[in-house]
């Protein structure tokens, strides 16, 4: 019994081990296609948000210049309430247009610097802690002359990681716990000859201390024969009487060399 | 009766597969379950952007019309509804319908193909009404391509599928290391304790807690050794039996291979990134650091043999340990292109120390009659650990960002050897200590290098296979895929192909390798295999011809592989020079990493004058001719009186 | 007009405890009337809470009253001079060349605004500075490629501009220059008509009519107001005969969309030209800074306003990109 449980247990353990490193690995994909989603949403109303600000600058203007820009992105920014800012900035990142009151100035380092993809190789995307940042290049011609951003917040994002992560959770538990019940049945099966093999070699040896211990002049019949795992019980019965036997002729040998063996 | 030499090692053996089948199927299921409710989830997301396009237009078109432009001059602006085609390559039609159903305006994309030669044909339109003043005015119907979706979830999909193998691959390892612990060791113990007792030999003892369920007849084995050996040898006590499986490192191993392959799917985008001179082009840059990998590795491979007869290969990978995550926290680091190459080199040179030690390792716990599996064993965790390490990393990357992604794998290395420390037997020696021979020459051992079937070993199956390798499935393949258009992501997948072959296959091949087929016939026939698959691909250089081969070819050279290596030692053992079969084992390794710079610079060179195609069918080439060369000069002399088969 | 006398007196009552000792006086003469651009410079000059005030005094489109405000500005001490338009600002301050600069203000501090072209009417010397110690002034156009540019989005097919000019005006016969030469370059043909031939006095608004039939049957695409504040005040006129002819006028005074039948303009507000001739006023009178030291300031800020009731009459829209930053009228 103590050998099925052994094993029991290794598959549980195993199982409980792999399990979670699926379910984190899947949430974890999730949150990398979620993002991916949100992403591509976000460049939609980028690239949409960029137009008017493009024809400014197809007629020669910067995009300083256009007074109701705000007006233009609060009307992309309604779309979506989840939208925190979105910002029209200069190449060296001095924020030109935005939707928020903030006092800040300047829009980080990164946003001027991440790498540019999508077909036409002017989008960027950043991923910093508490929201994305989807954004486009404006340009003229070959020349950025601005950049726009939205700034996008990850708490439903978030919410929908978690509940997954909860959600696989659940499943791996439920399947584990069938796995165990499984594992109950089929380790019977694929163990019965361990079983019978262990037990058997476990009963030739309780026989060969039984003899030792009553003394051994008395002389008890091998059990039964077992064999499997490539092992036979005659095998180990003999092993155990040669042992024993080379044991008691060594110390004996011993004892005629002068070495004390205190019975 | 036929007594198994390692009953445990069988025992263990059967407990494996039944547990590991068991956790295969409860992960299956897991993934299963998984792809469903990521698309239950995912759909409606991947819906979002389609209806998201058409609502942004529909809201430009009623400002516009609240501002007093009419409804037919929207479309009258030229461009317009061309220009959200432009920009939404999802988008295959447009149209604005009036209230009564007639068509003011269309435009529409031409029916267009994926990059897999499959048409996608139309999905269900969105309609969206358009109000102007709390009047409905008009309709507008986007179609969007029902391939977009579609590849999106297949993506989902194949990613899950890799995150199960992932988790697949790792169980096995659990399992197996678990199972041999509790099962397979304590019989062996016991048995070979009894063996050695008999023979009077009672210098060892096995404690309780490694006998398991047997841990009675252990305490009373142990109690006789205690006994004599401490009236033999003054009091003190003997030594714990000496017992090592391959099982002990593959755990170790497996997590080693992982961190260091974790930047798999994007070390060459990683250097293309990082500050390079203007000399250096982005290519030369994306292959500079494969280019220092594969120099470090051909630099270790005639030093790697000879450190493991100094040091113990525990030893030698725990040292391994701290000096890879260092390495690997360099590479993470790193602002530059060099920066970027030389700790990749360094990790590279202690990663080849590190596992030709584990080689070692397998090979001398091995009985002598499964050299071919062990190896094969090693192998497998060898690439099953590449495959986990590459798939891990581009999972992680896009989370945890590059540099974070190689500090990860620094962490993983340091658990690497957190299991090692455990797992891997001292009782593993030097080999000097076990088998030490004054008479050992190297050049005498070096003789087996004039031997002509290593000689054919070496440049009909080892060359050949190992530029198959390095050229065909690390440059020509990707190239190939990316000029026909294929995403990265997809490419990804093509290529684990190659790895997943080895790893199904190995396993069997080994056990074929050490039992009735032998190693020749395998290696001839990874040869035929692996060199007409990449032939047909140089005359039809399809798609999923291109698929098939990367898998036919993954077949043919898991067929080669540990076979090789195995036929290496035999030939070198069979010359009777005391040494010859670890130097011939050695030489090989040097032969094949050599082989693997010069092919791939080589077929650089090739593809740049002549074309992709031209370099697939050079490379085809050259694994027909090996196959020639192994056939003609590689078998044993008919002469002899052993069979045909090794 | 009676209207801004009286701010300019309530300015006087509301300035509270100060003295009329601090309080700084500044003469300014508008073209005709206080129109957004001097309520824009009146309120700035308010918000600003400096003691300053404002004495209007309108041309009434004639250059002959010119030297009598000169002489009044001096004679009553003005601490500041503020110029409306090229033609004031020629007849008030003169050009930089002037031979004898003593016949204009040339001893007190004078800003300009309203001028279209203050380098080629020889006002000024370049954005930097003014070239004269006294004068400061500020800017508020857009460059001319960008307006044709807008005309082009507007009618794709355009080829021929229409001009009608002045010569009693001479920043719009400037301006006209700077058209031909632009004509050339981008690729359009120039129909410029002068409306009333060797009268260098106010032309007779009735000319308007025929000038536009003119250029209607010369088959030009577009009109484009230029600079001229003749047009400017009879924009009414003007604009509603261009749209009987079908055509379109581009106007570079937002006024002229938003109250008359212009379709649209691309200019900086009226009243923040004012503010920021306000603002360089300030400069002088509270900071203390040299007016010669002062750049020209440029509006930044610029409306793209549209007339869509004129749209709709000449089945002409901007595109939808254009409108989503457009100042709409109707």
């Amino acid at each position: 019994m103590g050998l099925i449980w052994r094993v029991l247990a290794t598959i549980a353990g195993t199982n409980l081990i792999v399990m979670f490193v699926f379910v984190s690995l899947a949430t974890l994909q999730f949150e990398a296609v979620l993002s991916g989603l949100v992403k591509e949403r976000l460049e939609v109303l980028a690239t949409r948000a960029r137009d008017p600000f493009v024809a400014v600058v197809d007629l020669g203007l910067p995009v300083s210049t256009v007074r109701n820009g705000r007006a233009a992105l609060e009307a992309i920014r309604q779309n979506d309430p989840a939208i925190q800012d979105i910002l029209v900035f200069s190449p060296d990142g001095l924020i030109l247009h935005t939707t928020s009151q903030t006092a800040q100035e300047t829009v980080p380092w990164d946003w001027i610097h991440a790498p540019r993809e999508g077909g036409a190789g002017d989008v960027f995307y950043l991923s910093g802690l508490p929201q994305f940042i989807v954004g486009a290049d404006i340009r003229s011609g070959e020349e950025t002359v601005a950049g726009i951003a939205i700034v996008y917040s990850k708490a439903q994002s978030r919410d929908q990681v978690r509940a997954m992560a909860a959600k696989l959770a659940f499943v791996a538990g439920v399947i584990m716990v069938a796995t165990i019940l499984f594992s109950m049945l089929a380790i019977r099966f694929s163990l019965s000859e361990h079983l019978k093999v262990f037990s058997g070699i476990l009963r030739t040896y309780d026989l060969f201390a039984r003899s030792f211990w009553r003394g051994r002049e008395l002389q008890i019949e091998k059990p039964d024969t077992v064999t499997g795992l490539g092992v036979s019980t005659d095998q180990f019965w003999e092993l155990l009487q040669d042992t024993e036997q080379t044991y008691v002729s060594e110390r004996e040998a011993l004892s005629r060399d002068g070495k004390d063996i205190v019975e | 009766m036929n007594h198994v030499h390692q009953p445990g090692r069988l025992a263990a053996r059967r407990v494996i597969l039944w547990a590991a089948a068991v956790v295969t199927l409860s992960l299956m299921t897991m993934a299963f379950t998984s792809v469903r409710t990521f698309e239950a989830s995912l759909a409606p997301e991947m819906e979002k952007r389609s209806q998201l396009i058409g609502i942004t237009v529909r809201e430009e078109i009623e400002r516009a019309m609240a501002y007093g432009l009419p409804l037919d001059a929207v479309t009258a602006a030229p461009g317009y509804f061309e220009h959200i085609l432009d920009q939404f390559p999802e988008i295959t039609r447009l149209r604005l319908l009036s209230n009564n159903g007639d068509e003011i305006a269309s435009v529409h994309r031409a029916e267009r193909s994926d990059g897999n030669g499959v048409a996608q044909g139309k999905s269900e339109p969105i309609s969206l009404a358009m109000l102007h003043r709390n009047t409905i005015i008009g309709e507008l119907q986007l179609e969007s391509d029902p391939g977009f979706v579609r590849s999106r979830l297949r993506n989902v999909l194949l990613d899950t599928l890799v995150v199960g193998v992932v988790a697949v691959l790792l169980a096995f390892e659990i399992v197996a290391l678990v199972s041999a612990n509790t099962l397979g060791k304590p019989l062996d113990r016991i048995f070979t304790l009894l063996k050695e007792q008999r023979n009077a030999g009672f210098r060892h003892v096995v404690s309780a807690r490694e006998a398991g369920d047997l841990r009675r007849i252990a305490r009373h084995l142990s109690d006789r050794a205690e006994h004599l050996f401490g009236k033999q040898e003054c009091g003190r006590k003997p030594n714990a039996l000496p017992q090592a499986y391959f099982v002990d490192v593959r755990l170790a191993v497996f997590l080693f291979s992982t961190a260091t392959e974790i930047s798999g799917a994007f070390l060459p985008l990683y250097a293309q990134k990082s500050g390079a001179p203007d000399w250096m082009t982005t290519d030369m840059a994306a292959t500079a650091p494969l280019l220092a990998y594969l120099v470090a590795m051909a630099l270790m491979a005639p030093f790697g043999g000879a450190l493991s007869k100094l040091i113990d290969p525990r030893s030698l990978f725990l040292i391994s340990i701290p000096l890879t995550a260092i390495a690997m926290i360099g590479v993470g680091l790193g602002k530059s292109v060099f920066a970027i190459s030389f700790w990749h080199g360094a990790m590279a040179l202690v990663y080849a120390q590190a596992t030709i030690a584990c080689q070692d390792y397998a090979i001398r716990t091995a009985p002598k009659s499964e050299i071919t599996q062990a190896i094969g064993g090693y192998l497998f965790v060898i690439i099953g650990g590449a495959l986990c390490g590459a798939a891990l990393g581009g999972v992680l990357a896009d989370r945890i960002g590059l540099s974070n992604t190689f500090f990860f794998g620094g962490i993983l290395v340091i658990l690497a050897g957190l299991v090692g420390a455990k797992t891997i037997s001292r009782q593993v020696k030097v080999e000097a200590e076990v088998s030490p021979s004054p008479h050992t020459s190297w050049r005498d051992a070096s003789r087996v290098l004039l031997n002509r079937r290593f000689l054919a070993l070496a440049f009909g199956a080892s060359v050949p296979m190992n530029i198959g390798m390095s050229v065909f499935i690390w440059y020509l393949t990707p190239v190939m895929l990316d000029a026909q258009g294929v995403r990265v992501a997809d490419i990804g997948r093509v290529v684990m192909l190659y790895y997943i072959a080895q790893i199904l296959v190995g396993p069997t091949v080994a056990k074929l390798a050490d039992g009735r087929v032998g190693n020749v016939p395998l290696l001839l026939t990874g040869l035929l295999l692996g060199g007409s698959a990449v032939s047909v691909l140089s005359v039809w250089p399809d798609f999923w011809v291109l698929v098939f081969v990367v898998a036919a070819f993954g077949v043919g050279h898991s067929l080669c592989d540990a076979t090789q290596y195995a036929h290496a030692i035999v030939i070198g053992e069979e010359t009777e020079i005391e040494g010859a079969g670890d130097f011939a084992l050695a030489a090989l390794r040097l032969i094949e990493r050599v082989a693997a710079i010069g092919g791939l610079i080589g077929s650089v060179i090739l593809a740049t004058k002549f074309g992709y195609v031209a370099a697939t069918a050079g490379v085809g080439a050259l694994m027909l001719f090996g196959l020639c060369l192994m056939f003609l000069a590689g078998r044993r002399e008919k002469a002899s009186s052993a069979a045909i088969v090794t | 007009m009676m209207r801004n006398f009286m701010a300019a007196t309530l300015f006087l009552l509301t300035s509270g405890l100060n003295t009329f000792a601090d309080e700084k006086l500044i003469y300014a003469v508008f073209w005709e009337g206080c129109e957004h651009g001097c309520e824009g410079f009146l309120n700035g000059i308010a918000e600003s809470g400096f003691p300053a005030r404002v004495e209007l005094r309108d041309a009434d489109q004639d250059k002959q009253n010119f030297p009598d405000f000169v002489e009044e500005a001096r004679a009553l001490d003005a601490d500041l001079v503020l110029t409306y338009g090229t033609s004031v600002t020629l007849g008030i301050a003169g050009r930089m060349d002037e031979a004898n600069p003593r016949e204009f203000i040339h001893d007190r501090p004078l800003v300009f605004m309203y001028v279209s072209d203050p380098f080629g009417s020889g006002i000024a010397e370049s954005f930097e500075a003014s070239g004269r110690d006294y004068v400061a002034g500020t800017y508020n156009r857009v460059p001319e490629e960008v307006n044709i540019r807008t005309i082009q989005t507007v009618l794709p097919e355009f080829q021929h501009l229409g001009m009608i000019y002045a010569r009693s005006e001479q920043n719009s016969v400037l301006k006209v220059g700077e058209m031909a030469l632009l004509a050339e370059e981008m690729g359009f043909t120039l129909t410029a008509l002068e409306i009333d031939p060797g009268n260098m006095q106010t032309p007779d608004p009735a000319l308007i009519d025929d000038r536009v039939a003119q250029l209607a049957a010369e088959g030009v695409d577009f009109i484009y107001l230029g600079s001229s504040s003749f047009l400017r005040l009879n924009g009414e006129r003007f604009t509603k005969v261009a749209v009987q002819h079908g055509l379109p006028v581009l106007s570079p005074y937002e006024e002229v969309v938003r109250e008359n039948q212009a379709l649209l303009s691309i200019a900086a507000k009226a009243s923040d030209v004012g503010g920021h001739a306000a603002r360089q006023a300030l400069k002088i009178l509270r900071d203390g800074v040299i007016p010669g030291e002062l750049p020209i300031a440029r509006v930044t800020d610029f409306a793209y306003v549209i007339n869509m009731d004129v749209a709709r009459e000449l089945s002409l829209y901007p595109p939808i990109a254009f409108l989503q930053i457009s100042e709409i009228v109707e």
